[in-house]
Parts: C-alpha cells; structure tokens; sequence
C-alpha cells in the first residue's frame, strides 16, 4: 500500500541572521544550513493497517505525509502509493488518499459545511447518487446532521475535526493521513473520532496513518507504532513489543503505616519519595511483584513500620515512548546529533 | 438565502453532465457564494461607484475645458470611457493575489495540491464565480441606473457589441493571468504584498485604465499598445466607443488580447510547475 524505500527529504534554508550587522552580511553573503527533514526512511505498510507515527515535534513526520501526498519531491529515496509515484502522479494519487490535518482546514469558512462538501466531492468529480450514499453514511456515523447548515467559523473544534474528517473522505479513499487530529478536543469528541476510525478501519479496510502527540490515542487506535526523531526510524514495532520489549519496567507503590526514615529495597530502584509513600520501579523478569512486597514488608516490620496500602503501576506505551524520546531506543546505537551540517 | 438562488440561477447556465458534480458548476458557485457573503455592502459598492463617476467625469470635463475633442476623441466619447471603465474595472477586481498568496505563505497549498484538479484551473473557476457574482449584482445594475441617468451614448451596431463583450471575456483572462502570476512569485518571494500594491498603479497607468492611451505621447503609446496591460480594459472599452473602429483594427486588438493571454497562460504554467518543484512548504 505504501512503500517508503530509503527516502530522504532535505531543505536547504538560509539563515536570517542576528541583529542589524549580522542580517546585512547575510544580505551579502548567505549562509545556508541543511536540515534532513526525513532521512533515509525505510518502512512498508500493508492495506488495512492502522498505523502510528510518532516523534517529538520537529521529527519530520508531517514532511512524510507531503512527500506521500506528492506535495514534496524526494531529494533521494523512493515513494510508492497504492502503487502510484505521488509526486510524479499527484493527480492520481489524489483520489487514493484523504488527508486531515488537525491544525488546518479544508473547508470553507464562510460556507455551510454541506456546501463546503459539496465543492470537495465535485473536485473528485463523483457520481451524485454515490456522493451521496457516502455523505449521508459518514453523516451519520459522526451524527453531524444538526450541523450541516452551519458555516464553518460557527463550529466548535470538534465538530470541524467532524467535518475535516468526512472531508477526507468522501471520495471514499483507501488510504488516509491524520495529522494530530485529535489536537484540541475534548474528551467525548476525541472518543467520537477515535472510534469512527476504528470502525471505518474494521468496516471498509481503510489503511490509517496517524500521527499524534497524544499517546494514549496511539495506544488505543494503532496496533503498529514507527517512532521517527531526526528524519529517522528509531523504532519500527507492534504495540505489543514494544510493552514487551521496553515494558518491563512496572512500578510498586507501597504506602506505610508510619514515616519511612531509610528503606532498604533489595530490587529495583526508589524513583520517588512522599512522606509515608514510596514509587519502586523494578524489572518483571528480574524480580516478581510478590517477591519484593515480601521483602519489604519484613524490612517494615523490622524497623517497626506496617504496610497500609500497595498497588502496581503498569507499563504504559505513553511512558514507554516518553522514555525513547528522551533517551533514544534502549539498546540501539546512539542516534548521531549531527543531523545539521553546513552547507 | 436569497443569494444563493441568485447563485444557482447564474450558474445553472452550466448545467453538470451525466450526473455527476462538476467541477465547474460548483466552484463558480462557490466563487458567488463568496461575494454573496458580503452582499451586505452592496449599496456601499453602489454608491462608491457613483462618486467615483462623477468625480472622473467632472474631471474630464475639466481637463477638455473649451475644447472639442482632443486627439482625435470627443469629450462625449472620453466621458464614456472613463464611466465604462469604472463599472468593468470594479467587477475585475477579485481577491485572488491575496488569497493565493496567504495559501502559499502558510502551507495551505499543500492542502489544495492534493486535489485531483488542477490549481490554476481551479481558481479561474472561484475568480469567475466572484467576478460574476459582483458583474450581476453592482455593475450591471449601477451601468443600467448611470447608462439612462447621464443619458451615456450606446453603440447601436450589434456587432461592436459582440466584439466588446468579446474582447472583456479576453479582458478578464488577461487580468486573471497577471495577477496569478504575480501571486505565484509568493513560490519565491514569500510575500507579494508590496508588488501587489505597485501592481494596480502599474497596470492603470500602463494600461491606459483612468488615462486612455490616446492621451499618451505617440511614441509612448506605441510601445504601451504591445504590451498585455492594455488588453484588461482600454481595449473593450476603446472597443465601445469606437475609438477602436470595427473592422482591421478591432481584428488587430484582438487578436494582440488572445496572443498575450495564451502567452500568459504558457507563462503562468511554467512557473507554477517551477514554483512546486522548489516548494517549500513552510512549518515542514
């Protein structure tokens, strides 16, 4: 369905300069930096997928949906759409793909959204009675029809994301690119679209590439995550290994009776302290939860203290991905910093 | 909404084919629409168009003082002129430069250029729509109330209207190309703001809109009868007076319309496709 073959987006920018004399010898002498926006990127993604594409901001996500829209032409690599070359078939591929970027809109803002729809689905030149079919079924799946004769700028946020999304989708397409379109909502809309997705996925097969900074919506839509920083993938894996694999790590919270003075824990680490309550993060396959709350409660009652209270943190993609961003993926070779040359 | 019946009329003239949504019916009527949003100035456009008539009018008669004609045109004639003018320039004048711009300066273009339709294409359509929207509802009426209050003498050949109507087809293609292509220097410029305000001076003194070409020194006018400016509006409305006279000469004058609108439209091609192969589309 798409096929990312070692592709490379690089910008060429010119720096401003500082200040009066520092933008005067620019003027003269422009200095140029390369930024490699999507560097060397390999990865396949087969029809029906649901994908999440992470990384922090600046990690050139949103530069891999335009070189998948065609939008931007490859500086080198490879790109293939539903067997189309976008840039070369922008066209084409057009009617492949629907595209929602949270922070966008393609609606009108002075139209009413039904008109907005209107002039969406006549730029894909669709049959009427098939436009038709496919707006009120969308329609009524986000239950949007008190909304139609709105104009957009009368919308809330969620209600737009609502009308961007069946934007996206009234040619029907095979493929759909969000980009953080759960920006900004509220819990009850940003359930609406996460489970619309999922049925649109489990219903018509729609292959979804979604991007987000809110990791508990990748958790619960996307069964495959790719971690992108600095134009690269540091992380290519399901959900499930990815809990397996970094997951390990689950925390104990243990609150006693009395002040803990000084504990003296046999596994794992203290990561946080609060008068009578303790955070033990420690490794499953070293140490088994029933082991360390036993040896803690001997060393309580040593000291004279009592257990009151425990509970098991377990891992969550979200902490899990936090961690790879701050640190790069455990194990793997340091992601070189020098991503910025002089050019 | 009474707008929109004004909308589905104007444009149901492009009835859609074989049952599908066309293209060209919806976004014409998207251009209307849009005018339509601010019908509440309508009678502000009105009156504005009348002050400025009368005012341009006091000032020709002025400038003729005693006089009868000058090179060759009468004072009836200039008076006609500068009246047509206005009303065409008025419906002329769309948003387009400001909004193709905006769209390239903050990256929405990558939002259009995944469309199945051409972008050119796609704005000609949204650029007539409005065009036609502002022609039906302020220069139509406002030639309608001035034609029979100042009495303004009408060409009573058929065919000089044909060829007028004619050549402000041409006209407007012509000035829909320009400012295209000055809003698809936004590719490299990033903002065309200023280029765009030099652009309207440029193009009424070049292009002979409020001073007529006749009035330019002859071996200036020369050189301005060959370049494109003066096909937007001296050239439909010399047309109407019959400063261009039926025959050879409106021939000429139109053909010179057509031969710069394909070559603007050659041009304009060109640089889109250079202005996406560089895109950069900003916040990437």
């Amino acid at each position: 369905m798409i096929r990312l073959d070692h592709l490379s987006k690089h910008f060429r920018v010119t720096q401003p300069g500082c200040g009066v004399r520092g933008k005067l010898r620019r003027l003269i002498a422009p200095e140029h930096r390369l930024i490699r926006a999507v560097d060397d990127v390999t990865f396949d993604i087969t029809p029906g997928e649901i994908v999440g594409y992470l990384g922090p901001n600046g990690a050139g996500k949103s530069t891999t949906i335009k070189l998948l829209t065609g939008v931007l032409l490859p500086t080198a690599g490879s790109v293939e759409v539903n067997g189309l070359v976008p840039f070369r078939q922008r066209t084409a591929n057009a009617y492949n793909i629907g595209v929602v970027y949270g922070q966008r809109t393609q609606l009108w803002w002075d139209l009413p959204l039904a008109d907005s729809f209107e002039v969406l689905g006549a730029m894909y030149r669709l049959p009427k009675a098939r436009y038709r079919a496919t707006l009120d079924m969308l329609v009524s799946l986000l239950e949007m029809q008190d909304i139609l004769d709105q104009p957009v700028r009368k919308l809330s946020l969620g209600q737009r994301m609502k009308g961007d999304l069946v934007a996206a989708l009234l040619h029907e397409p095979p493929l759909l690119y969000l980009d953080e379109p759960t920006i900004g909502l509220d819990v009850v809309a940003k359930d609406t679209v996460l489970q619309f997705l999922q049925a649109l996925n489990a219903e018509k097969g729609t292959t979804i590439l979604f991007t987000s900074h809110n990791l508990s919506d990748v958790e619960r839509l996307c069964p495959r995550i790719v971690i992108l920083d600095h134009g690269k993938v540091i992380l290519d894996a399901t959900r499930e290994t990815i809990l397996a694999r970094f997951g390990q790590q689950r925390r104990l919270v243990v609150e006693f009776q009395g002040m803990v003075q000084r504990l003296d824990v046999p596994f794992g680490d203290i990561v946080q302290q609060e008068a009578n309550k303790v955070w033990i993060a420690f490794n499953r396959d070293e140490v088994s939860a029933f082991d360390l709350i036993g040896a803690l409660g001997q060393g309580a009652q040593a000291a004279g203290n009592g257990i009151k209270d425990i509970s098991i943190e377990e891992p969550h993609i979200e902490s899990i991905v936090g961690q790879i961003y701050q640190h790069g993926v455990p194990g793997a070779v340091e992601v070189s910093d020098a991503r910025i040359d002089r050019g | 909404m009474p707008g929109s019946i004004v909308a589905d009329v104007a444009a149901g003239a492009l009835r859609p084919r074989m049952g599908r949504l066309s293209q060209a019916h919806t976004l014409l009527k998207l251009g209307l629409q849009t005018q339509l949003a601010y019908r509440e100035e309508l009678v502000s456009q009105w009156v504005s168009i009348a002050v400025e008539v009368i005012v341009f009018r006091q000032l020709w008669r002025a400038l003729y003082g005693a006089r009868e004609s000058y090179a060759g045109v009468t004072l009836a004639q200039a008076l006609t002129y500068i009246t047509v003018t206005i009303v065409v320039t008025r419906f002329f004048s769309t948003w387009l430069v400001e909004d193709v711009n905006s769209q390239i300066r903050d990256g929405d273009i990558a939002l259009a250029l995944a469309r199945p339709i051409s972008y050119g294409y796609s704005w000609f359509l949204c650029v007539a729509g409005e065009a036609l929207a502002s022609l039906v509802l302020v220069s139509l009426p406002v030639a309608v109330v001035l034609g029979l209050v100042l009495k303004l003498p009408l060409p009573s050949s058929p065919v000089v209207w044909v060829a007028f109507v004619g050549s402000l087809v041409l006209g407007f293609l012509t000035s829909f190309y320009i400012d295209y292509l000055i809003a698809l220097s936004a590719f490299w410029l990033t903002d065309v703001g200023g280029f765009y305000w030099s652009k309207g001076g440029i193009i009424s003194i070049l292009g002979g809109t409020y001073l007529p070409l006749w009035v330019f020194p002859p071996a200036v006018a020369q050189v301005l009868l060959w370049l494109p400016f003066r096909g937007i509006c001296y050239t439909p409305v010399a047309i109407f007076i019959g400063e261009i006279a039926i025959g050879a000469q409106a021939v000429q004058a139109l053909g010179l319309q057509l031969a710069w609108v394909l070559v603007l439209a050659w041009l304009s091609r060109r640089i889109f496709r250079a202005g996406v192969g560089k895109v950069v589309v900003q916040g990437g």
